[in-house]
């Protein structure tokens, strides 16, 4: 075995080496297609990244994100709830009602809403929603209120997060059956959506709760979900979701007339954009559109502890942790929380261990409603009060006893301003626009830095803010001029300004000229100040001085009446009136020439520059000197003709320096370019290539918000609020007034109520004209002027729309009805809205109907004031005498007047012979002349093909379901409802058409008539033939063989014919005994498919019902 | 169920009257003036301009309402879109007739309506013709259609706006003819460019420094070497401060204005000359303008009238800021129109 020789491996081949100094195949693709396709396929990815740029203007703390649960009912909406609820806020509501505002980590809030199953509600909320927790009955499958919301929420702006939660899964008994339904229903959740889409599992209910693990998993993914991308409706208009709602109408008012419009107050956190800081304009969907009569910011019932740090640092006051900090995480104003309830304008507080209001009891436990019934036992103390007396300022003394109070109110206290009110007892001079004391503004920033109550201010400490106000101050007067050198001084330490107040505040009493923008704006709304004065003011010239040049300039120009100088004053002018003469004298001295020399390229920037330099430092000016003395030193050799070169180089170098400045001025990134420093003060320092335009617009855009904020951030709180509005984020409360009764004595806080602000165009009216699609889902075509609901921005309104095509772009044509399964236009009266908002519709909201409720879908196109649709409209005439191309018309036209309008129309014949109006005819009136390019028949009918223009019915019907709503009916409905009948016409109905087959006789003409025709026109006949013809001669007779063979199978086949007859009746026969048996069988398949069916709606029933008694779900067992 | 009233903002007198309805149209919120020269003896109400200039606004809205009181002293205006020059037949002009006893500069029709235009739906392209055009500066206040198109219309283009489809076609020239009534220009507007929101700017900085002047020298029906002195005079103020200078020189003859059938024929008005000129400074976008017309009565030499639009120009220059007077309606306005963003500038 050993000496077994195989037969050795052929020798590899030697590898050639490379010839250059590197292997080429190093520097090459291995796989250049492949490689070829990555990168196709990285670039695709990339691209797909993009999108247009757009500006996300959520604010720095951001309002609570809407989570809101949606399902059929018994679903298990509310044990969804509860179960959230109590795993946030460690807390169990027994009946969740309204908005619930939970802190779920450091910097983010969530706010929960249950959307109850009204169709109403459900449109509401795809509106405002940021989180869609969809539910879903996995034993049940998908039903209608899903697809329902599914389709809304597309055409409202489809949130980036739409979660579905399947419940009811311990119903399925066998593992299989389970398995099988979660990934049908999967697959279809994701048909919906989009492949992918969350879908969350929640299995059986233990202690009427969701299983806790399964509702941690649920809450991981609410929690660190990112920002998705804002949606453009939302981005562009302010709303809040109100979660606490107050009556505040004067009671004497409800008694004398319960029905009269009440005084409410909402609140709830601010979304979207800034809600204006006076008169804003908002729609309450289910209520209408109301002007804000008051709006103030709240402190934020709900704060992160993030805010609560800045909050406490800002207010210095540390660390004061209460013992029930864990309850205010939980925000739910409407739902009853230990043991308090606000319901309308009514509170309750329940117990069950029974009361016990004693203040002084130590160590007990109370809920809040209790809290709040002892702390009224509390003597009132005024704000600020302490034991020793008033302190106003930080450093200020006490004060124990007020001399005289005569600021006392002089109106009766008002609903809104209630805590401002009770705080300017105190604080005359705190109202910051109204009283007009412009001397007090720096006491006034103390005390709103003290104060801080209204907003949450994320100013870092006191004195930081008062840094920013030394900021802004200087920022300020170096807009105005140049004198306020002088006064700036004193405001270098905020510690020192302080402890000298008093001095400072007597040096300002005599003459101090403000540089705040507050005191502008101020001295600008000061109605009893013209604008001359105010200037006067601002620049702070006493009112001695007067510009008296000016004055006697007027005088010189006008030579007029006192009247007409005033009239011609109103008069625009964009060239001012100038005295040329005082001009010239100015400018012919040559010093202001030189003055102004700065301002132009030919600057001297070398005298410039020394004269800063002079200005700031006396000593460096001759300081430049040297350094000429030491260049002069080293590189002058000769002695001769030494002044002459050191004049010269001495000219050169400046020469130079003032070119190297000059250069610095211009080059982009120079020391003295003005843009250069903007770029390097706003950090925008980096270049974009072409390839970077995304990253370029982005950069652009946060640098526009970075300018916002730190604009802003200079104004103080009030004045902010008066410039920008009240941000989103900010708790606020809002006062409408003038809302009917009935939203108070019918709210119900299971309905969602939203307010949403309203821009200009949105409050005007006008005919809009929308793209619009029935849904493939709703069972019926929608008619032209049939009343229809839409949901579009925040409102949902009943108009009356009229479909219309485009009739090869000429014209718009109007259709009867929306074609079966395209699009169309709409065009309806309605309020105006930007295009390219997407809108749903509703044939009616109510849930009696069984279908699909959404009836179309669609988007606005364009806006106007007016309409351009045309209905055909056909004129029929019949021709009473006829000439060769010429015909007299009847029955067209009844006056002359018509026919002069429609003079040279083209009118046509049935037979489609052309031709046109001429001429009305004088005598029969309504008859006319008509020309053709043929001659008609006396039966033709001439038709003239006409365009009617259309106008949609100027009608506007808002959704009113919160305060009882009934739409406009279909005249069947009416119809229907009063019992009327159909009134039919005789001329429209309908009846068999008769139409006689015309029938034309043979010409016959006469014999002696024919015998005198010219040969031309004699009538060829031909004669009778003679002949016998090829054919008859070749007819066929039978005979002999073929005859009898012919009977024979005649018989035979008589035969045959019998016998199948009779095989026929014996097969019906056996038939007739099977069909029977069918027919039992079917029977008896009947009767068992019946019973099934009642078992099933039996069990259905109960869940329907479990949603009406308002219990909510929950209560199912199979 | 109709639109609810309208809540109208009440205003008194004509003052700033093509603003207030230019805004009004903006922001959709009615208005009543009342008081218009109500105490005027001679000619209360309305002036024809102002008539003129409410027609203009009609044709280039869709669904405004305008109602003026007998006597003219009270005036509701409704505001209606803004469409632009579609609906109307006849090409995609807009046509605009100025009676002849309008004494306004066209100009004063021309900035309400750049400040229109950038919302419009459609381009908006207007042609103002008739025997009231004056083309150029008028006593009356108004700057010449020159300083429009160099230094007016030059702003636009910081707020988004394409400045090569903004276009102001001056087709015939005129000065103010006798009386500083009337005169017989042609101009055509052509805005071709709309936003929807304007951006905003930041005009904050120092205005920079003027590095070179412009300008038009015109001359309507009078000798063209009006001009040439009017340059002359100019440059001999402005030479020393700024070395680089170029200002055209416009000669045209004047308008034919009236009908054949009428008893004088036609004849031609609007003679004069003026001299507009604008500073660009080296910041972009800091223009200042001067104008200055002949008044329509005469006795001004073309001499005088150069060195007076010269120094206008220097106390235009010496005021500073990043906008003039003539501009800041301009600017104000659509920065106020954009969105929420803090735009900043310098007046």
């Amino acid at each position: 075995m050993d000496d077994q020789s195989n037969r050795p491996h052929r020798p590899s081949k030697d590898k050639k080496k490379h010839t250059g100094d590197r292997n080429p195949k190093a520097f090459s693709f291995a796989n250049p297609g492949r490689l070829a396709k990555t990168a196709a396929r990285s670039h695709d990815i990339k691209e797909k990244r993009l999108h247009v740029p757009q500006i996300d203007r959520i604010p720095e703390e951001p309002p609570p994100r809407l989570v809101t649960i949606v399902g059929p009912p018994g679903v298990g909406k509310t044990t969804l709830l509860k179960s959230l609820v109590k795993r946030y806020a460690k807390e169990t509501l027994s009946d969740p009602q309204g908005p619930i505002t939970v802190v779920t980590s450091k910097r983010q809030r969530l706010t929960f809403v249950e959307c109850p199953n009204e169709l109403e509600a459900m449109v509401d909320m795809s509106k405002v929603a940021d989180i869609v927790l969809l539910m879903i009955d996995g034993n049940f499958g998908f039903e209608m209120e899903t697809m329902e919301f599914l389709n809304i929420l597309a055409s409202s702006g489809m949130p980036g997060n739409v979660f579905g939660i399947l419940t009811h899964l311990d119903l399925f008994r066998k593992p299989q059956t389970l398995k099988d339904a979660k990934k049908r229903l999967k697959n279809r959740f994701w048909s919906e959506l989009y492949q992918g889409a969350h879908l969350f599992y929640l299995s059986g209910v233990i202690n009427g709760r969701y299983p806790d693990r399964e509702i941690h998993n649920l809450s991981r993914f609410l929690s660190v979900m990112k920002n998705p991308r804002p949606l453009i409706w939302r981005n562009s208009h302010p709303y809040s979701i109100i979660d606490s709602f107050r009556d505040v109408t004067h009671p004497t008012k409800i008694e004398e007339d319960p029905k009269c419009d009440r005084t409410v107050v909402l609140s709830g956190y601010l979304r979207g954009t800034n809600f204006a800081a006076q008169g804003q304009r908002v729609h309450i969907p289910g209520l209408g559109d109301y002007t804000v009569a008051a709006m103030e910011s709240l402190p934020d019932p709900c704060p992160t502890p993030y805010m609560d740090q800045a909050l406490a640092k800002a207010s210095g006051k540390t660390g004061r942790r209460r013992l029930d900090e864990k309850e205010k995480k939980l925000h739910a104003p409407m739902s009853d929380k230990s043991g308090l309830k606000i319901d309308g304008d009514m509170i309750w507080i329940t117990r069950e261990k029974g009361f016990n209001f004693d203040k002084d009891a130590e160590d007990v436990e109370r809920g809040e409603g209790e809290e709040l019934i002892v702390s009224l036992q509390n003597e009132r103390k005024l704000l600020g009060e302490a034991v020793e007396g008033v302190q106003l300022f930080s450093n200020g003394d006490a004060i124990t006893s007020v001399a005289e109070e005569d600021s006392g109110r002089k109106q009766p206290r008002s609903a809104r301003f209630v805590e401002r009110d009770e705080e300017s007892d105190e604080e005359p001079n705190d109202e910051g626009f109204v009283s007009g004391d412009e001397y007090d503004s720096a006491e006034e920033i103390e005390l709103t830095d003290d104060k801080l109550g209204r907003a949450f201010r994320k100013s870092d400490d006191p004195a930081g803010g008062d840094i920013a106000f030394a900021d802004s101050d200087s920022d300020l007067g170096s807009i105005s001029g140049e004198e306020e050198e002088a006064e700036s001084s004193d405001e270098d330490g905020d510690t020192r300004w302080k402890e000298n107040m008093l001095k400072t505040a007597q040096q300002l009493q005599g003459k101090r000229r403000s540089y705040r923008t507050a005191d502008l704006a101020k001295l600008m709304y000061d109605e009893s100040l013209t604008a001359s004065e105010v200037l006067k003011r601002w620049r702070g010239e006493v009112e001695e001085a007067e510009d008296i040049e000016e004055d006697s300039d007027d005088e010189a120009f006008f030579k007029k009446s006192g009247r007409e100088t005033a009239d011609e004053k109103f008069e625009d002018r964009a060239i001012p009136f100038l005295d040329y003469d005082a001009l010239e004298a100015k400018w012919s001295v040559d010093d202001n020439i030189e003055a102004l020399r700065q301002r132009f390229a030919t600057a001297d920037l070398l005298g410039e520059k020394k004269a800063d330099q002079s200005g700031s430092d006396d000593g460096e000016g001759e300081d430049s000197d040297e350094g000429d003395g030491a260049f002069e030193d080293l590189e002058t050799g000769e002695g001769h003709k030494h002044d002459d070169l050191e004049a010269e180089r001495a000219k050169n170098a400046k020469r130079k320096e003032e070119l190297k400045m000059r250069f610095e001025e211009e080059d982009r990134d120079g020391f003295n370019n003005d843009k250069a420093k903007a770029r390097q003060e706003t950090g925008e320092d980096e270049e974009f290539g072409e390839d970077d335009w995304y990253d370029a617009q982005k950069a652009r855009i946060q640098k526009q918000l970075d300018i916002n904020k730190a604009e802003f951030e200079l104004l103080e709180d009030s004045q902010r609020v008066n410039v920008e509005g009240f941000r989103a984020g900010m708790y606020a409360k809002i006062v409408i007034e003038g809302a009917a009764s009935e939203f108070v004595t019918r709210f119900s806080p299971r309905m969602p109520i939203i307010v949403g602000g309203l821009s200009a165009t949105e409050d005007r009216f006008g005919f809009v004209q929308v793209r619009i699609k029935r849904h493939r889902w709703h069972k019926k075509i929608l008619k032209t002027n049939d009343p229809l609901i839409f949901s579009m921005g925040w409102r949902r309104f009943q108009t009356m729309p009229v479909y219309s095509i485009s009739d090869s772009r000429v014209r718009n044509r109007m259709l009867k009805y929306t074609p079966e399964h395209m699009h169309c236009f709409g065009t309806f009266y309605g309020p105006l809205i930007a295009p390219n908002s997407g809108f749903s519709c509703y044939q009616s909201f109510s849930s009696k109907n069984p279908g699909f409720r959404i009836a179309a879908t669609g988007t606005v196109l364009n806006v106007d004031e007016a309409t351009e649709i045309v209905k055909k409209l056909k004129l029929t005439g019949a021709p009473y005498k006829i000439f060769k191309n010429t015909a007299f018309i009847r029955d067209m036209f009844t006056t002359a007047v018509e026919i002069a309008k429609f003079e040279g129309a083209s009118i046509k014949t049935v037979s489609g012979v052309r031709g046109q109006i001429k001429k009305a005819l004088s005598k029969p009136e309504g008859y006319f002349r008509a020309t053709f390019e043929d001659k008609i028949l006396m039966s033709d009918i001439v038709f003239l093909r006409a365009w009617y223009p259309v106008k949609p019915h100027r009608f506007y019907n808002p959704v009113m379901n919160l305060i009882g709503w009934e739409g406009m009916r279909l005249t069947g409905e009416v119809r229907r409802d009063e019992g009327l009948p159909t009134p039919q016409q005789k001329n429209s109905q309908y009846k068999p058409v008769e139409r006689a087959t015309r029938h034309f006789n043979p010409l016959r003409v006469p014999r002696a008539l024919a015998a005198e025709l010219p040969f031309k026109s004699q009538i060829v006949q031909t004669k009778k033939q003679s002949k016998e013809t090829y054919m008859r001669k070749r007819a066929v007779v039978l005979g002999g063989e073929e005859k009898k063979a012919r009977d024979l199978m005649q018989k035979v086949m008589t035969l045959r014919n019998e016998k199948v007859a009779k095989r026929r009746v014996a097969k019906e026969e056996k038939r007739k005994e099977y069909r029977k048996k069918v027919e039992e069988n079917a029977e008896k398949r009947g009767e068992r498919e019946k019973k099934e069916k009642q078992e099933y709606w039996r069990k259905e029933g109960k869940k329907r019902r479990a949603e009406t008694d308002g219990e909510g779900g929950g209560k199912r067992r199979r | 169920m109709a639109a609810p009233a309208p809540e109208y903002l009440r205003f008194t007198t004509h003052k700033s009257l093509t603003h207030r309805l230019v805004l009004s149209t903006l922001t959709g919120r009615p208005v009543h003036i009342s008081q218009i020269r109500s105490s005027s003896p001679t000619n209360p109400g309305l002036a024809p301009h102002e008539i003129s200039f409410l027609r203009l606004l009609d044709s280039i809205t869709n669904g405004s309402v305008m109602q003026i009181s007998y006597t003219g002293t009270t005036l509701t205006y409704i505001p209606g879109l803004i469409t632009g020059s579609v609906s109307t037949g006849g090409g995609d002009v807009v046509r605009c007739v100025l009676p002849e006893t309008c004494r306004r500069g066209v100009s004063w029709f021309l900035l309400p309506l750049c400040m229109l235009a950038p919302f419009s739906k459609a381009p908006i392209n207007v042609r103002f013709e008739g025997d009231g055009v004056i083309t150029s500066a008028t006593e009356t206040g108004d700057v010449s259609v020159d300083t429009v198109r160099t230094a007016i219309l030059p702003l636009y283009e910081a707020f988004g706006i394409i400045g090569s489809k903004l276009e102001l076609r001056i087709l015939q020239r005129s000065c103010a003819g006798v009386g500083g009534k009337g005169g017989g220009g042609v101009v055509e507007l052509r805005f071709g460019s709309q936003v929807r929101l304007p951006k905003t700017l930041h005009m904050n900085r120092s205005p920079g420094r003027v590095k070179r002047i412009r300008g038009v020298a015109y001359s309507t029906g009078v000798s063209a070497s009006n001009s040439a002195r009017m340059i002359n005079a100019a440059r001999g103020v402005l030479n020393p401060l700024v070395p680089d200078i170029h200002v055209a020189s416009q000669y045209d003859q004047a308008p034919l204005v009236g009908d054949k059938g009428s008893a004088g024929g036609k004849k031609r008005t609007g003679v004069g000359f003026g001299l507009s000129l604008i500073a660009e400074c080296s910041s972009e976008g800091v223009i200042y303008s001067a104008d200055v017309p002949a008044p329509s009565q005469g006795g001004v030499t073309p001499e005088d009238i150069g060195k007076r639009c010269a120094y206008q120009l220097l106390e235009m220059v010496s005021q500073g800021g990043c906008i003039t007077r003539v501009g800041a309606p301009t600017v104000l306005t659509l920065m106020a129109m954009g969105s929420e963003d803090v735009g900043r500038e310098e007046i």
